[in-house]
Formats: C-alpha cells, sequence, structure tokens
C-alpha cells in the first residue's frame, strides 16, 4: 500500500472579517464588541496517499482555496492536525508569481525561485519549460504583452518541471486554450506516480479525466467522503421500487433544497424525458447527483439524457447514459412532483 | 503541523532559497525601475541635487545657512543624499509586503527577499550619488581623502543594515494596520527636521539638542560629513553605531520571522 503523504484530521480554519477595523476599535470601546468571524473549514478530514490525483470541488467560497493554503503551510489551522510530508509546490494559480515588465525568460527564473528551485536546477530544466510552454518565440518578451492562456502556460509549465512532491493547482485551467488544456491534462496523468497532485476546478468533466478521487466541499465541510454509497446494490433494486436520499447541496434550488429528503423510483431508462428529474452517478464522485434532462439525444444509437441542476454555479451540462441511471426523483420531501 | 516549524529559528534555514529570491527580486526591481525609461534612473540624481539646490537658495538667501564644514551646497547635498537613500527604501519596502499580496497568499517562500530586494536595489541609487558627490568635490576644489572615502563605504554599510532593520518591522506593522504606510509619511517628515540635514548642529538650542543627537540619523549624516570633508574619523561614534544597527537588525529580522505565518491571513 501506498504511504499516505497527507492527512487532514478535523481540521477548523476561521477568518477574522473585521480585521479592517482593528485600529479604529483600538480607539472605541472595543471590550463591548465582538470579533465577527467566519469559519471556512469546519471539521475537515482526509488522506492524500503518494501518487494520487484528487479534486476539489465546490462552489466559490466553499473553502477549495484555503485546504490548499492550509496543506501548502501558507495558513496555519485553527484546530485539528495537518500532516504532510514532501516538498510542497505553494499554491498554483496561474500568474501569482509573475511579473508583467519582465520577459517570459525571466519569469521562469523568478517564479522557479519562488517554488524554491535552485538557479542550477532551473537553467537545466530551462529548455524544456520553454517549449512546454510553446512561447518560443515570445519568451523574450515582456508578459504584460502576453494573452491570459499564454501566461498560464508559462507559469504551468514552470510548476510541472519544479522538482515538488505535491503540486497543488488551484483553478489552473479556467484560462488557457482547449489544446493547451488537453496537453497539460495529459502532462498531468504522465507526470508520474511519485508525484501528488491535488486540484480544484469548477469543471467537473475535466476533473474527472485526471483525479483519481472527487472530494466535494460545501461551506468549508466535506461531503461524506467516508459513507460510500453501495452504488451497487441501489442498481440491483427492482424497477418502481423507491429509495430515499437526503439532498446535500442547492444545486437543483429553489426545487430542492439542502437537507430536504427525496424519493427517487427505480425505472426504465427509456421511459426517461425531457423536464425529469433523474439520479444518476458516476464512479469517482462520492455521491449520488440530481438533476434535471433538458434533452435527450442519441449517441452512437444509445439513449444520453442532457442533464443540468436548476441553479448552478456555472457546470458544464452531462451527458448521462443507462449505465450510469439510477432512478426518477418522484418526491421532494412530502410533496410529489410526477 | 509539527511544532518544530513554528519556533522562528526554524525558519532561518531556507537561505538558499532566500538567496535565489532575493536576487531574482532585485533583478525584477532593476528592470521594472530601470529598464523601462531612461528618465526613470535620472530621477534618482536629480532628486537630492533639486532639493539641495532649492535648499541653498532659499537658506543662503532668505535664512543665512552656512557650514563651517564646507561650502553650504556641498554639506547640505550629502545629507539629502543620505537621507533619500533612508526614507526611499523605507516607504517602498513598507508597503511591499501589502502590494505583493497575491504573491505571500499563494506561495510559501521567504518574504524578506522582497524587502531586501529593495533595500538592495536602492543601493545603486547611493553609489550614483556617492559618485556624482565626488565630482562636485573635484569641482568645488576641495580636498579628497582616500581614508574618507573607505570610510564613507563603512557608514554607508551601518546605513544600510539599520534601514534594513526599520523596513523588516515597518513593512510587519504596515501587515497589522494599515493606516501605517500613510503615518510613516508623517514620521519620516518629523525625522527629517529633526535631522541637521538643512541645517548645523550648533545653531539648535541647547533644549532640544539633545533629542536631534539621540537620532540614528543624526550620528549616520554627521559620520558621512566628517568623513568627506575632514577624513575625521570618531572611532567610538562608528563603533557604536555598527552595534547598534546590528542589534536593531537582528531584533527586527527575529520579529518579523515570528510574526510572518501570519501575513497571509492579515494581508
Amino acid at each position: 500500500m501506498k504511504k499516505k503523504v497527507i492527512t487532514l484530521d478535523h481540521i477548523y480554519k476561521s477568518f477574522d472579517l473585521d480585521r479592517e477595523k482593528r485600529l479604529k476599535r483600538l480607539f472605541s470601546n472595543y471590550r463591548q464588541v465582538k470579533n465577527r468571524q467566519i469559519t471556512v473549514i469546519k471539521d475537515v478530514s482526509f488522506d492524500v496517499k503518494q501518487g494520487e490525483r484528487v479534486g476539489l470541488f465546490g462552489p466559490n467560497g466553499s473553502g477549495k482555496s484555503t485546504i490548499l493554503r492550509l496543506i501548502a503551510k501558507i495558513l496555519k489551522p485553527d484546530s485539528g492536525n495537518l500532516f504532510v510530508e514532501g516538498k510542497i509546490a505553494p499554491v498554483i494559480e496561474l500568474g501569482s508569481g509573475l511579473h508583467p515588465e519582465l520577459t517570459g525568460h525571466d519569469n521562469i527564473f523568478l517564479y522557479a525561485s519562488i517554488l524554491g528551485m535552485s538557479r542550477q536546477r532551473i537553467i537545466s530544466q530551462l529548455n524544456k519549460i520553454i517549449s512546454f510552454s510553446e512561447l518560443n518565440e515570445f519568451i523574450n518578451m515582456p508578459i504584460k504583452k502576453y494573452s491570459s492562456g499564454m501566461k498560464a502556460r508559462l507559469a504551468f509549465s514552470v510548476a510541472i518541471f519544479s522538482d515538488v512532491d505535491i503540486l497543488l493547482f488551484d483553478e489552473v485551467f479556467a484560462v488557457g486554450d482547449n489544446s493547451f488544456r488537453d496537453k497539460s491534462m495529459r502532462a498531468l496523468n504522465h507526470l508520474g506516480r511519485s508525484r501528488t497532485i491535488i486540484l480544484t476546478s469548477h469543471d467537473l468533466g475535466l476533473m474527472q479525466q485526471v483525479c483519481d478521487r472527487i472530494l466535494i466541499l460545501d461551506r468549508g465541510k466535506l461531503l461524506n467522503e467516508q459513507n460510500e454509497i453501495s452504488i451497487e446494490f441501489l442498481k440491483n433494486m427492482p424497477t418502481s421500487s423507491n429509495f430515499i436520499a437526503e439532498a446535500t447541496s442547492n444545486s437543483m434550488y429553489p426545487l430542492i433544497k439542502t437537507g430536504d429528503s427525496i424519493t427517487i423510483e427505480r425505472l426504465d431508462f427509456k421511459s426517461i424525458k425531457a423536464g425529469d428529474i433523474i439520479a444518476f452517478y458516476l464512479l469517482n464522485l462520492p455521491e449520488i447527483i440530481v438533476h434535471r434532462v433538458v434533452d435527450t439525444i442519441d449517441i452512437n444509437g444509445e439513449k444520453t439524457c442532457i442533464t443540468k441542476g436548476d441553479s448552478f454555479f456555472g457546470l458544464d451540462a452531462w451527458e448521462i447514459q443507462s449505465k450510469n441511471f439510477l432512478g426518477r426523483v418522484t418526491k421532494i420531501g412530502e410533496k410529489n412532483i410526477c | 503541523m509539527s511544532s518544530k516549524s513554528q519556533l522562528p529559528l526554524a525558519r532561518f534555514n531556507n537561505y538558499h532559497q532566500l538567496i535565489s529570491t532575493t536576487l531574482n527580486f532585485t533583478k525584477k526591481e532593476i528592470k521594472t525601475r530601470y529598464a523601462e525609461a531612461l528618465i526613470g534612473s535620472l530621477w534618482v540624481v536629480v532628486y537630492p541635487f533639486v532639493f539641495s539646490l532649492l535648499t541653498v537658495l532659499v537658506f543662503s538667501f532668505v535664512f543665512r545657512g552656512r557650514s563651517e564644514q564646507a561650502p553650504y551646497f556641498l554639506y547640505v547635498l550629502i545629507g539629502f543624499n543620505s537621507w533619500f537613500w533612508f526614507s526611499q527604501t523605507i516607504v517602498y519596502s513598507t508597503r511591499s509586503l501589502v502590494n505583493n499580496r497575491e504573491l505571500i497568499l499563494n506561495n510559501k517562500f521567504p518574504t524578506e527577499s522582497i524587502i531586501f530586494s529593495i533595500a538592495v536595489t536602492k543601493i545603486i541609487d547611493h553609489i550614483i550619488n556617492i559618485v556624482l558627490i565626488y565630482i562636485l568635490l573635484i569641482l568645488f576644489h576641495q580636498q579628497i581623502y582616500f581614508s574618507g572615502f573607505l570610510f564613507i563605504l563603512l557608514i554607508s554599510l551601518i546605513q544600510f543594515v539599520f534601514q534594513v532593520g526599520i523596513s523588516l518591522i515597518f513593512s510587519v506593522i504596515n501587515v497589522y494596520f494599515r493606516d501605517w504606510q500613510n503615518i510613516i509619511d508623517i514620521l519620516l517628515q518629523l525625522t527629517f527636521y529633526a535631522t541637521p540635514i538643512i541645517y548645523t548642529l550648533d545653531i539648535v538650542p541647547n533644549q532640544i539638542k539633545s533629542i536631534i543627537q539621540i537620532n540614528p540619523m543624526t550620528q549616520i549624516v554627521s559620520a558621512y560629513r566628517a568623513a568627506l570633508f575632514q577624513s575625521y574619523i570618531p572611532v567610538n561614534q562608528i563603533l557604536l553605531l555598527i552595534a547598534l544597527s546590528i542589534l536593531f537588525f537582528i531584533i527586527s529580522y527575529f520579529i518579523y520571522k515570528r510574526l510572518e505565518h501570519k501575513f497571509a491571513e492579515l494581508i
């Protein structure tokens, strides 16, 4: 068994909202004013093994970036134990280590030194970095003239050729063109299993291609990573039997709210039509997903449902086929919807 | 999190990265400041020169400023030069951590390299001005002392260590209280008048003389003048300044490293 390189054990983290006003409060009667705190990470525990690729998924403000910064030891947890083994790359959020006035070439040296590479090491990797970034003729140009995609390519190239054991990527695929995105993902897949990768993204489909495991965060809480649902058991339930699940996100808001109980009926995939709300699963997600079918199409002669959440934070539409289908939602709480 | 990493001393061991990030940030500072426009680098010389000229105009003719040591213009110029080096380093580095918010929020590296790089870059300004002052000394037919020149290098080093110490502390304060970057403008203005730059110490009334003499910048500026105009080396004063600046630097650096882990949260 591979060893654990990252362990988060009941981690809590909160921020002081009134920080800016603190000086003002020195002059007022500050004992009466209570610190307004916001808890951004609530009791998060998980392990990552060496070489694993783990995705962190969740809406804005769910604490994804904070978890990366905690792992990188840029932030300290308020309580809980955090254990990290190996050399960690800082949170790679494209652009934060680059300076607009410098050329691409100088930025490689600047960013690589922030990532902890020695000068000799940078020089030995320089050609690889430049050729991977595909910036060949632009490399001696100040990067203020680069497009955001070009900057993303530069920072990404430096990051993957740095000699760190754990790579943390924050929304790195949000910018950049598709061809570089594909290339980067292939590079991540070929990086070798000595390196561990944690990445965040809004794009679940993309994470599915790269990650072994996806953790879902909702307002600072990790959604049941431990109690994995026995998909096999549910799939073997007979047609027209029901099962009940509890909603853990607001992706179908306002129809379904977090905490609602949802009754799902097993039935034949062929009878599903546009407008139905269906439940399905994807192998590397810990949760069942409930979405509305917006359209049904044929892909290679197989019926496929295009699904979307009623209210969602920029999720792409998903294509669901019979093998991922679990059932149709018939009741929300006590209310029938069919 | 291991308790070892919480000890401030354990944070000093990564000096390889400290050196390489400082060098790369310095390169960045120099390129962005000097490569952009030629006039940009010219201001370094223009500032102390023009201020000295204006001071001479105002004080020679209006208030009868004078100095026994040297031509009044040179007397004021070395003061302004040392003063601008000091105040520019302080002003830039105080804001530097906050200005590099994104970098500090997402990266784990010795953040003091940002401050060191600003301080190192400002040395260039100082060297240019010292060379200019020596050219003017020749033009004014002043005697030039070689021992004085070596002495100037030593005082420059003392001033450097001293102002890096201040920069470290001030940049930390600015992370905690954002008002600080405005307060230092006022503080620097006060310190300017509490330093004999445009006046000589002997015209200061006895009641406030001790306050002005306690100001380290007074000691530094007068040491420059002694070296430049008289080749007179006040050994006791210099030894005291060396001890104080090193002590101040070590304390500041210690406090800085002690509080560094909080920057990402507060910035």
